[in-house]
């Protein structure tokens, strides 16, 4: 018997399978495409989502099937914060936007405007934000508002309910949503309210699914689907978790001991608490439960990955992990700050830009390179720090994701971060979604679930300790030096789309690279 | 037939310009002669092989235009300022010349300025290592013995003169940049030199530039022999000239590896040097990284990728680059304290595009140069900025100059070597003064001026982010 896991990432779908010892025994996976159809934008289209993960799906059931394990459960990962309206059948009604859409800006301040931003995030875990899909929803057209649209669906229940299984989708991703109460672990009537209020009326009349833990059976597979799947008829959905929850389980993460940080389109630490975790008010943490007395707290950067894209794209270098591997040895004295879309959620600032300091005509490639992949170690740092100064323990930290499996790397960012980071081999993000699913049908107990195959830590180096505790602190000096600059051009920007939507006029996109040439090189996904 | 023989003493190369008296004229440059740098920030060069790199590219000019010694030739001679050369009683050079690219003589900065507080009031700069002052200190307090032999200070354009003429002088223009001159009487400052227990002796007179340089008597081809010479003025003032400063408000921009404004004022302003004319000063604000940064960034990004070709790409990003600025201090911020501020992009996001980077260094150097004007607090012109150097070419950056400046533009390809032919004409009276020199011609440009606003904004947002990033600022 087998399970299967599908990692609905931003910039590609995975499907893998595992048998009854937590071995991967078939993988198969496909890119998508993200669109930017207008500035600020950016939309994936969930039916072509859908294709590619019952497509591979197909490849994987039919090889386990071929080694004489048939699948027997799936579960579901995937990115958070995107939101589709669906119609009767639930099919799509629109272009879903993905969590560094901005369209939900304004909307995210009118709401934050009634409910206030502390109380937003003490109900709903999840700092006041226009990348939940809440604010999306409040800035929709006609195909968002009944009559048309009937349901609203996270990715991962649009999927399951076109096999047949009732809507459901677990708690991290309802978290995401930026409605959902994690105290009381249902929707939450304030945040329906305030934002129906407003801008948004037609919240109260559309629904969204049902919410259960993550590991919760939520239905079979119909028979039409399961031909369709290649699957035996009868096959157990069960409630998987949102991507960085899915990598902490898959990677064996732990409170108080294990803690997960991904390299993936977005860089995450996700941290592990028996409660809600005090102390984080204020800051872009978020927050959410998984199962009852299981809490995640993730922190990271929006675009932390991408941004490591972007560089490599702009080099014209094609082959990245070649530019990455000539990354200089000897720390240099320039600094990016990787807030490419938005600051990390250690500062909860959407307005935030990247820059690049400290430019010296002598600077190589290698030393820029090095740069690049040295911020998410600072970011790393900050994070780490803020969680110990609340009293939250992280403990080992396994990285996950496309970029923990390079070892060079991955020591230059132990050493900017000044923590161990120990490779968690895999794809942690598909095997928890599996291993959720053999929680669901009774193949493990939650707590005793197969350990992930580990690599050698990544030590920081000792000889750069005082360096980087040094360069850190500049990394956080620079960023509020920059804050107010940020912040100007953003209030510029939201007043040039102002413009622009009055006059109904389309500006092509600033870049004549496609998102898809930029990201494609990422599979893994992760928000935070 | 009556010929002006420009020579320009550049710091890889020497060019020479001849003009004849219908105003034709033609040039030639050197092969580059190399700077050596025996220790980390050093800059040095031979003396010599400037003498036989000049003998040999005069010869050559000369030859093609077909100049004997029945032609009527005068000779003015510029070149890099700044740099010092020693010579011993002989004639010879006692150590290789200190070239102004030398960053070795930062202690003896703090030297004159602890013990000539006023230095700066004085001479119009504060003291920098690639003057002449500091360097001759250094040479004292680390090479007693080739001082104690030194017989003559000399800049480059001077000991080149000189050996053709065996006369000493100097010019007002170039003694301006030795950190010793007087910038108000235009004499050497013995207040200075008392103060650090220098012996003026060893300086040569101070004249006005069209002064008689002597008249070439040695080293030279016979083409060249008893021809006549003018003093010259230091290279960034033949620039001058030959950009057409002669008014005061008259401003020129030099977009090269480095840029250099040069602007003109009627009385002594922070940061100018004596100006050819008696009654004027040239304010000297060079930004090093000038051109530098795009071929930094082209190296970066598409190493091996023509200049031209890579910079092209800035055409299709809209001014002010999506909000994305550049900070142009790759080389540092000239004449910071406590380092200035650093080179940075700044305002990244992941729609940025290489046109965006591309167009933001181009844009990022503009507007230094607007801050430098600015904080010099020295007027505009309002009719024209001329533009000249390799990156005049691009009219592209040419549009964004103007348009961070808000005046229209001209280029010209004249240069320093064309300069020094003008002074040679003036010396020689083909022309009655200053202002009587030919004047440019070339199209004025307003093309600009379309982006005038969004380029201010985008201006003052720079220099928000340059103040902030400034330590202690």
């Amino acid at each position: 018997m087998s399970t299967v896991g599908i990692d609905l990432g931003t910039s590609g779908v995975r499907a893998v399978a595992y048998n009854d010892e937590g071995q991967q025994i078939a993988t198969a996976a496909e890119k998508i495409s993200l669109k930017r159809p207008r500035e600020g934008w950016v939309v994936l289209d969930a039916e072509a989502v859908l294709r590619s993960a019952e497509s591979l799906l197909a490849a994987v059931a039919g090889e386990a099937a071929g080694l004489g394990d048939q699948v027997r459960a799936i579960g579901l990962s995937s990115q958070g914060e995107v939101v589709i309206p669906v119609d009767r059948s639930g099919q799509a009604l629109s272009l879903a936007p993905v969590s560094m859409d901005a369209r939900g800006e304004s909307a995210a301040r009118a709401i934050g405007g009634r409910v206030g931003p502390e109380r937003v995030q003490q109900i709903t875990g999840q700092p006041l934000n226009r990348m939940f899909s809440v604010y999306k929803i409040a800035a929709g057209d006609a195909a968002w508002r009944p009559p048309v649209a009937k349901a609203y669906r996270t990715l991962s229940d649009f999927v399951t309910a076109r096999w047949g299984v009732a809507p459901a989708l677990d708690w991290t991703l309802a978290a995401r949503t930026g409605l959902f109460d994690v105290n009381a672990a249902t929707w939450s009537a304030e945040m329906v309210a305030a934002a129906a209020a407003g801008d948004a009326p037609w919240l109260i009349e559309v629904p969204f699914s049902e919410c259960v833990p993550s590991g919760t059976p939520i239905g079979t597979v119909s028979g039409k689907a399961a031909e369709r799947l290649g699957v035996p008829s009868g096959t157990a959905v069960v409630a998987g978790a949102h991507d960085q929850a899915a990598s902490f389980i898959g990677a064996g993460g732990r409170a108080g001991s294990v803690s997960t940080f991904a390299l993936g389109s977005s860089d995450c630490l996700t941290v592990e608490t028996p409660q809600r975790a005090a102390g984080i008010a204020g800051t872009g943490f978020a927050t959410y439960p998984w199962r009852p007395g299981r809490w995640l707290t993730l922190a990271g950067t929006a675009a932390g990955g991408w941004t490591l894209d972007w560089y490599v794209a702009l080099t014209g270098v094609g082959d990245a992990d070649a530019l990455l591997a000539e990354s200089s040895t000897e720390p240099p004295p320039v600094i990016v700050l990787p807030y490419f879309a938005g600051s990390g959620t250690l500062d909860n600032d959407p307005s935030g830009r990247g820059a690049v300091i400290g430019l010296t005509l002598d600077l190589s490639r290698a030393q820029l390179t090095r740069a690049f992949l040295e911020s998410a170690g600072y970011e790393l740092g900050s994070i780490v720090a803020a969680f110990t100064a609340n009293g939250v323990p992280v403990g080992q930290i396994r990285a996950v994701g496309t970029g923990a499996s390079n070892p060079i790397t991955l020591e230059i960012r132990a050493s900017a971060a000044g923590v161990p980071l120990r490779p968690a081999l895999g794809n942690a993000s598909a095997r928890g979604a599996a291993l959720l699913a053999g929680v669901g049908v009774g193949l493990f107990e939650i707590d005793d679930i197969p350990p992930i195959t580990v690599g050698a830590t990544a030590q920081p180096d000792p000889n750069t300790v005082d360096w980087y505790t040094q360069q850190r602190q500049t990394y956080r000096d620079l960023y509020r030096v920059l804050r107010p600059f940020n912040q100007r051009f953003e209030v510029r920007r939201a007043t040039d789309r102002g413009r622009e939507n009055l006059s109904e006029t389309t500006k092509g996109q600033f870049s004549n690279a496609s998102p898809d040439a930029r990201h494609d090189a990422r599979h893994d996904a992760r928000r935070c | 037939m009556d010929l002006l023989l420009g020579v320009d003493l550049g710091t890889t190369a020497c060019k020479v310009t001849v003009v004849a008296s219908d105003l034709t004229v033609s040039s030639i440059s050197s092969p580059p002669y190399p700077i050596s740098a025996p220790h980390r920030e050093w800059a040095e060069q031979d003396p010599r092989a400037w003498g036989e790199a000049v003998d040999t590219t005069v010869q050559r000019a000369l030859d093609s235009v077909g100049a004997g010694s029945r032609d009527h030739v005068t000779l003015s001679i510029t070149g890099q300022m700044h740099s010092l050369v020693l010579l011993d009683a002989d004639g010879n050079p006692a150590r290789p010349a200190i070239l102004w690219a030398d960053r070795r003589a930062t202690a003896e900065c703090s030297m004159i300025e602890n013990q000539v507080p006023d230095v700066a009031t004085i001479t119009g700069n504060p003291p920098l290592p690639a003057f002449t002052l500091p360097q001759l200190l250094w040479v004292r307090h680390h090479e007693p013995d080739v001082l104690s032999r030194t017989s003559n200070v000399l800049l480059p354009k001077d000991y080149l003169r000189w050996r053709y003429t065996r006369r000493l002088a100097t010019d007002w223009t170039d003694a301006s940049g030795t950190g010793m001159l007087d910038s108000a009487t235009r004499e050497w400052s013995t207040t200075i030199l008392s103060a650090l227990e220098l012996d003026l002796g060893l300086l040569p007179p101070v004249t006005d530039p069209i002064a008689d340089g002597g008249v070439v008597e040695r080293n030279a081809s016979p083409a060249l022999q008893a021809v006549p010479t003018a003093v010259g003025v230091g290279d960034q003032f033949a620039e001058a000239l030959s950009a057409g400063l002669t008014h005061a408000g008259d401003m020129a921009i030099i977009l090269g590896t480095s840029a250099v404004v040069l602007g003109v004022s009627d009385h002594p302003v922070p940061g100018s040097f004596c100006h050819a004319q008696s009654d004027l000063w040239l304010r000297l604000d060079s930004l090093h990284a000038g051109g530098k940064s795009l071929q930094w960034l082209r190296d970066m990004l598409a190493p091996g990728e023509s200049l031209a070709a890579f910079t092209s790409a800035a055409t299709s990003a809209p001014p002010g680059s999506h909000d994305l600025l550049f900070l142009p201090f790759l080389m540092g911020e000239r004449g910071a304290r406590g380092g200035g501020s650093p080179g940075a992009f700044v305002g990244l996001i992941t729609e940025h595009g290489r046109e965006d980077l591309v167009r933001a260094v181009l844009e990022g150097v503009a507007f230094e140069l607007r801050r430098l004007q600015q904080k010099r607090g020295t007027p505009l012109p309002t009719d024209v900025l001329t533009l000249k150097g390799g990156g005049a070419q691009n009219e592209l950056w040419c549009q964004i100059v103007s348009g961070v400046f808000g005046i229209p533009y001209r280029t010209t390809n004249r240069d320093a070597a064309y300069g020094a032919a003008m002074i040679a004409g003036i010396s020689q009276r083909w022309w009655p003064n200053w202002q009587c020199v030919p004047a440019l011609n070339d199209p004025i440009n307003e093309s600009g001026l379309a982006d005038v606003e969004i380029l201010n904004d985008r201006y003052a947002r720079y220099c928000t982010v340059v103040d902030a990033l400034t330590p202690d600022s």
